[in-house]
């Protein structure tokens, strides 16, 4: 008794907290109760929404356009496909040293590409996703080239679709709040100073290379982590994971979303994955449906969908909010 | 191959050095006038509809992209430059659709009209008419562009406008409506390309985004927003490719990558190019 008082009490204070937990609730009891496609779908969400997630602590925290976590995605499903299936190492370590070395790899990405700002920051990111995407393809011993590599095996435990839900789930949470965490802590805070002013930034003392490059490896960890998780979610590794396409996936997802916004990203991938999922049964435009979305965001919705609702109910719900500053990134 | 290149890669440089827009979809209007110009083939035949399409197609393009411009890139000027790529790439997936709704999923090759058939023997290769046709072609629009932007004053305007277009505006130029008049005409230059490419190489759905990209490496290993970059660049990357496709086939792409790399780590604004046009 005591403890649920004090869980309501909890509750009580912020009231978002009840929805968090629903939530959360219903993405553990779901897997009961639908079959596997849903299974399925909603753990590509899962990892889309990290993806995105990931790729936003760049692009909306730290204002830096960057093109080229495609080939960051590809680098994480790789390093991890291709020790796996080759037998060299077991899929935990390789899990582990993937996503180590696909942070390290953004480190020294990030160094070189930060040299640049503006455009050709962005540019040069994509140069290096491409050298990444034409490796894959072009070292075919290794990579098995645009054939993929297929096969990868995983641990019983992850032979169920719905143990496999689960793990993705528990990594993909963890990662959610560990991001969380990092967007709120005065590291976060220095990042947002960057992004609305890296010049008077800069003034108050920030050295903001170093920080713009943390961001990076951040986001870099992370997004391999995602294709990490992709790959052993796809049984495997394809050369697609590095494209062109595929950077521009998180960054339709946080556009459509909101840049600024905390969820914008995950609500994006979700919308994203539903567009590709549903419109593609109905007709094979959907890509060009996708592109009208996003021209019409960019152009009309430039806070995405969850900052435009956010900005509509603090406008309903009174200024209430307005003194935790101008433009709140809250959510 | 570098021919063609050029064209693609000057009005890319054009436009970003004149309206400061990374034109990520310029491959598509490239595209778009090769399967134009295929229609044309279709309809009047292969002797006459390629000179119908080589005249038309590129025109069709370059309205095209003077009206994209109006309705699209305009509104996202000022905003950074992150919304002109996203609407790029908007602008990319629904051309592509449009490419697959209007002809089809199969690469369409151009008939080869009957006075380019054939070709010279040199150096132990054969360079066919169409090549040296492309070649010409290349070499004529070079010398036009530098004949403009340098003998003319509407081309002493562009370069006002590309150094400064805010005093350029306000010396009473109307710096929205040169804009869009750039866009057109570099649409209408990649246009030529894509009719000029399309005797050799065939049209096809994804063709534009692997074009799109190497016309990127040769913008940024010229310059971007340089005339002379882009021709540089693209003798570079079409002797890069020839070497590479002769020393080791399969690698020849990942030389181009790396050689980008290597240049903007030393040169970060290409050969020709100056530091933050923004």
């Amino acid at each position: 008794m005591g403890l649920l008082s004090e869980l309501i009490r909890w509750i009580g204070n912020r009231p978002q907290r009840l929805g968090v937990i629903l939530i959360a609730l219903i993405f553990i009891i779901f897997p009961f109760l639908v079959d596997i496609f849903w299974i399925r779908l909603v753990a590509e969400f899962a990892i889309l929404a990290l993806f995105a997630l990931a790729y936003n602590l760049v692009l909306g925290q730290t204002g830096l356009f960057s093109f080229g976590h495609g080939g960051l995605f590809g680098l994480g499903a790789y390093l991890l496909a291709v020790p796996v299936i080759k037998g060299m190492i077991s899929l935990p370590f390789a899990f582990v040293t993937s996503v180590l070395l696909t942070t390290l790899m953004s480190y020294g990405i990030g160094w070189f590409c930060l040299r640049l700002t503006g455009i050709y920051f962005s540019i040069l990111t994509l140069a290096f996703s491409q050298l990444i995407w034409v490796a894959i393809w072009k070292f075919r011993g290794i990579t098995g080239g645009d054939d993929g590599l297929i096969g990868l095996k995983v641990p019983a435990l992850f032979a169920s679709p719905r143990y496999q839900y689960f793990f993705i789930l528990a990594v993909v949470t963890l990662s959610l709040v560990m991001i969380r965490i990092i967007n709120n802590s005065p590291f976060g805070f220095t990042l947002k100073a960057i992004r609305e002013n890296s010049r008077r930034a800069a003034f108050t003392g920030i050295h903001v290379k170093r920080y713009q490059l943390m961001a990076f490896t951040v986001s870099g960890f992370f997004t391999g982590l995602a294709g990490v998780l992709f790959a052993i979610f796809t049984r495997g590794a394809f050369v697609e994971f590095a494209s062109v396409s595929k950077s521009f996936e998180p960054v339709f997802a946080a556009i459509v979303g909101g840049v600024n916004t905390f969820s914008g990203p995950v609500i994006g991938a979700g919308f994203m994955l539903a567009l590709s999922h549903f419109i593609g049964r109905f007709t094979e435009y959907w890509p060009s449906v996708s592109g009208v979305i996003l021209i019409s965001v960019i152009l009309f919705l430039p806070a995405g969908i969850v900052g435009t609702i956010a900005s509509l109910a603090r406008r309903v719900g009174g200024d209430r909010e307005k003194v935790q500053g101008q433009g709140v990134k809250e959510q | 191959m570098g021919a063609n290149l050029f064209l693609l890669a000057a009005g890319l440089s054009l436009i970003f050095g004149v309206v400061s827009i990374v034109n990520f979809a310029h491959a598509s209007f490239y595209m778009l006038a090769a399967y134009i110009c295929y229609s044309f083939t279709l309809r009047f035949g292969a002797e006459i509809g390629y000179w119908w399409g080589f005249v038309l197609a590129p025109i069709i393009a370059g309205i095209l992209g003077g009206g994209v411009e109006r309705l699209l890139f305009s509104r996202v000027y000022g905003r950074g430059h992150y919304p002109q790529i996203v609407v790029a790439w908007g602008l990319i997936l629904i051309l592509n659709d449009v490419f697959k709704l209007l002809w089809g999923r199969e690469p369409k090759l151009i008939p080869m009209p009957e006075i380019l058939s054939g070709g010279v023997a040199l150096l132990g290769g054969t360079l066919s008419y169409a090549q040296i046709f492309g070649i010409c072609v290349a070499a004529a629009m070079a010398l036009g562009l530098y004949l403009f932007l340098y003998k003319t004053r509407a081309g002493k305007i562009v370069r006002a406008a590309a150094a400064d277009p805010e005093i350029t505006d306000a010396v009473g130029i109307d710096v929205n409506r040169l804009n869009t008049a750039i866009f057109a005409f570099a649409c209408w230059l990649g246009g030529l390309g894509g009719v000029v490419a399309a005797l050799q190489k065939p049209a096809s759905l994804g063709g534009d985004m692997e074009i799109m990209l190497t016309a990127f490496i040769i913008v940024i290993i010229g310059g971007m927003g340089s005339i002379l970059g882009s021709l540089i660049g693209s003798l570079i990357v079409g002797v890069i490719t020839a070497l590479g496709i002769l020393v080791l086939p399969r690698f020849a792409l990942v030389f181009l990558y790396i050689l980008m790399v290597l240049i903007l780590i030393n040169r970060p604004y290409g050969l020709f190019g100056k530091p933050e046009l923004r």
